[in-house]
């Protein structure tokens, strides 16, 4: 037989035709409907942060902002340690009034406010690295 | 059943239908369902494949052109559904390897078969087909049983006019040659 030849060989096909088509199991095709309805629904109810990881990146700078602004900030009366001429001296006096204007009066503790920046210092720059390694900066 | 046009079905499950797509799944099921089970030659897995490919079919609808058959763009999603199962379990890469056929092998229908009752002789054509390469069988099934055309079948499978030419001509030898063979396994095991 010429390989070229792509007649239907009627022996063949009477071997095909006889041997028939398969049979998938009775509840086939409700099997594929479940999935695409599970699929479906899936899709619906895809999870949508309140806040975007735009709006945390703007949050994560603005507070690294403000942290490097109170670092850098110049005291009044420029006891701490120097650096081009700015103390580094941090000055979280705002906090201290915001908390006292809410009513609730104490004074924080070197520790206390040391652990606090610490604190934000770590969540912004944790959201900023967060942020580049989703945007697949490092890759 | 007597089907509307794919498109009519394809059109409804765009808007929203999934009755309709339920439609198009009972109208390709079965033939759909052959060509993986030819290729992964397991029914579990062929089933796993078939609702698969529906499933992959169903998501990229939107992305179908008229420019093929549906039937033509499913089988495709089918064919290579099912040589990804089986590189998943059989990393040996599926090819289109020479094959050494008997040099006698003659083209005849095989003695013993004509006489053979409905039933068996079914078993044993299918066992035959069962015995072809994936990629002979995959060809072979679409070409005899769906009767896709070498064109649609180069769309489906990926291969050029001449590949497919030869795979048909080696599955045919092929085929024979184990019709053959299984009958006469069957008169010896008789005898």
């Amino acid at each position: 037989m010429n390989p070229k030849e792509i007649n239907r060989d009627p022996f063949v096909k009477s071997l095909f035709d006889e041997a028939g088509m398969a049979e998938p199991n009775s509840d086939f095709t409700l099997k594929i409907i479940k999935k695409i309805e599970a699929d479906t629904a899936n899709k619906a109810f895809v999870h949508r942060p309140v806040i975007g990881r735009r709006a945390w990146l703007l949050i994560a700078l603005f507070g690294l902002a403000m942290f490097v602004y109170l670092w850098i900030y110049p005291s009044a009366d420029q006891s701490g340690t120097s650096l081009f001429g700015y103390a580094l001296q941090i000055d979280i006096s705002f906090i201290e009034a915001f908390i006292q204007k809410i009513a609730i009066s104490f004074t924080i503790s070197p520790i206390l406010k040391t652990a606090l920046l610490a604190l934000v210092f770590f969540t912004f720059t944790n959201l900023i690295i967060f942020e580049w390694k989703s945007r697949s900066f490092f890759k | 059943m007597k089907y509307q046009e794919d498109r009519f079905y394809i059109d409804k499950v765009l808007k929203g239908n999934l009755p309709s797509y339920a439609i198009l799944i009972e109208k390709y099921k079965r033939l759909a369902f052959t060509l993986a089970l030819r290729i992964v030659k397991n029914h579990e897995d062929a089933e796993e494949v078939t609702q698969d490919a529906f499933l992959k079919a169903f998501r990229a609808l939107d992305t179908f052109k008229q420019e093929s058959r549906f039937s033509t763009w499913l089988y495709k999603i089918v064919y290579h559904t099912s040589l990804s199962r089986l590189r998943k379990k059989n990393p040996e890469s599926i090819g289109l390897e020479e094959i050494s056929l008997p040099d006698a092998l003659q083209e005849t229908t095989p003695d013993g078969l004509d006489i053979m009752h409905l039933r068996e002789r079914k078993k044993i054509i299918s066992t035959a087909i069962d015995r072809l390469k994936e990629d002979e069988a995959a060809v072979m099934t679409l070409f005899y049983l769906h009767e896709n055309s070498i064109k649609e079948i180069g769309e489906i499978t990926g291969y050029s006019d001449s590949n497919i030419k030869i795979l048909l001509f080696r599955g045919r030898k092929k085929l024979v040659f184990e019709l053959k063979k299984i009958l006469k396994e069957d008169i010896v095991d008789i005898l």
